[in-house]
């Protein structure tokens, strides 16, 4: 009966143990520089350039919406200045590194569980290590490092195009001018805000990528279990990166 | 040449492996056979240490090995090569960067070297024309010989083979038999093979070891086996034979 309480816990600090293991060791490859450079470039085209559109579309989208409502409401209290500035400090704290990521999350987590599943469901890992070549050198840390370049670089596209997104809305229907709607920009978005909006996107790439490689490294049961550890990539890496974002927005702001 | 003294696995509570004393010397050929799910193929990870042993000794050359730490063990892993029962060839590759992987990842051999070699390893093979093609695009027999390629590229002084023959025709079961000897012959590796094919076992191997329930439960020439007189051998030959159960028609 304890057996059965616990089970759910101790599955969790399994699974976290998991994690801590791989991002150990993965950063020790890392400290080494022994990461493959080819197979780093050809996982940032791979996995991030080809997720840029989908990630302009819905951060693009988001802005216009936040536009929609915070532009009416500045017309009708004649606070049209703040229009810009209010939409970019969410948008460079929040908005442009959550969004990203949890796109990231369901294009490029899925994909790494996946590949990395089907890997292991054929014997492919093992086979890796019977030709001795650590996996988590030759498949975990190029991907890892790839998302860590591009996730955050993708974030300022996306931040950037978000906020453009804004300005357009409240330009064509509300009338809102580019000078008006810049006016209190540098003032509400300082340096630091941009630092640490760099340091979440850096810190959820790490999260996409160490969730994708554990659940794909760890998949059992042929394909059915590939199509589970694709799923809980996506879920638990979600959930992360929204319970992170809640950490650090209380440590950094 | 490959030892395990005592060798215990256990996955969870579930005994596998209960007291494995198996040795395979230099050169020689040994066929793992048993019933399915008796352990053959954790016997041969277990070797390889692609799982870890929950007791007992594995040695390699000489060199313990089963308390080596995964850096120490790629060295000796280098000397072995494994081929897997479905070939686990890597499917983001066509068959030349399959083979060509090894010596890419452990050499530092020229592009031009490489090419010959994986050339070489193919046809001894018996394959040409294929190196552009994806696994997928190869029959069972063809990607099970492309694996045993590209176990062989780094020379290996032992090679295990997971069931290398299964779901081949009987042709196809006489080519990969061949292979195998030819391979002792050729670079004279220790082969260590797990098969169903009673046969092919007797015909290509100097030892025929039956695993029972953990342990090995006798080792010898077929004609040794049948004459042993153990009744659990007795129906499991029986059961082997064309016309039996399991075996051939
Ligand atoms: N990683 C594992 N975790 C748990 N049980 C395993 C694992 N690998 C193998 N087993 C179990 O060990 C037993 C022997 O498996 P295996 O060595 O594959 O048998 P076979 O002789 O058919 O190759 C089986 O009952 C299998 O379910
Ligand atoms: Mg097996």
């Amino acid at each position: 009966m304890g057996k059965i309480a616990f089970h759910p816990i101790v599955t969790a600090v399994e699974y976290v143990g998991k994690l801590a293991g791989m991002l150990a060791t993965t950063l020790t490859y890392f400290a080494r520089l022994s990461v493959d450079f080819r197979m780093t470039i050809f996982h940032m085209s791979n996995l991030g350039v080809n997720s840029i559109p989908i990630t302009l579309l819905v951060v693009g989208f988001t802005g216009m919406i936040l536009s929609v409502q915070v532009t009416e409401q500045a017309v009708r209290f004649g606070t049209t200045q703040f229009i810009g500035g209010g939409i970019a400090f969410v948008m460079v704290r929040e908005l442009a590194p959550v969004l990203t990521a949890v796109v990231m999350a369901g294009r490029v987590g899925s994909s790494i569980a996946s590949e990395l599943g089907s890997m292991k469901v054929t014997e492919q890992i093992d086979a890796l290590r019977s030709l001795a070549v650590n996996p988590i050198q030759y498949l975990v840390a190029p991907r890892m490092l790839a998302l860590m370049i591009m996730i955050p670089a993708v974030t300022v596209i996306a931040g950037l195009t978000g906020i453009m997104a804004a300005y357009m809305v409240a330009h064509q229907v509300y009338g809102v001018n580019w000078e008006v709607f810049y006016s209190y920009i540098p003032r509400l978005v300082e340096q630091r805000d941009v630092s640490a909006a760099m340091l979440k996107s850096g810190l959820f790439a790490i999260t996409i990528a160490l969730i994708g490689c554990v659940e794909g490294m760890h998949t059992e049961g042929g394909a059915s279990g590939v199509g589970k550890a694709t799923t809980n990539a996506v879920v638990v890496s979600i959930v992360s990166i929204f319970a992170l974002n809640y950490a650090l927005t209380v440590l950094l702001f | 040449m490959i030892e395990t003294k005592d060798l215990v696995v256990k996955f969870g509570s579930k005994t596998v492996l209960d007291g494995v004393n198996f040795r395979a010397a230099a050169g020689e050929i040994v066929t793992l056979m048993g019933g399915s799910g008796c352990g053959k193929s954790t016997l041969l990870r277990a070797l390889m240490k692609l799982i870890n042993a929950t007791s007992g000794q594995i040695f390699i050359d000489g060199e313990r090995v089963d308390d080596l730490s995964e850096t120490k063990m790629n060295e000796v892993r280098k000397k072995m090569g494994m081929v897997f029962q479905e070939g686990a060839l890597f499917d983001s590759m066509n068959v030349r960067e399959n083979v060509a992987f090894p010596l890419r990842r452990h050499t530092r051999m020229k592009e031009k070297e490489i090419r010959e070699i994986v050339r070489e390893r193919l046809e001894a093979v018996g394959l040409k024309g294929v190196e552009e093609n994806r696994p997928d695009q190869l029959s069972g027999g063809m990607r099970r010989r492309v694996a045993i390629a590209r176990a062989l590229a780094l020379s290996p002084r032992a090679l295990l083979y997971d069931e290398p023959t299964a779901g081949l025709d009987p042709l196809l079961t006489a080519t990969v038999s061949d292979l195998i000897m030819r391979m002792r012959d050729r670079y004279g590796t220790t082969s260590i093979v797990v098969t169903h094919d009673i046969d092919a076992a007797s015909r290509i191997s100097d030892r025929i070891a039956m695993i029972h329930e953990g342990r090995i439960l006798t080792e010898g020439k077929l004609d040794e086996l049948e004459r042993c007189g153990h009744p659990h051998i007795g129906a499991f030959l029986n059961a082997m034979r064309p016309g039996g159960a399991i075996g051939g028609n």
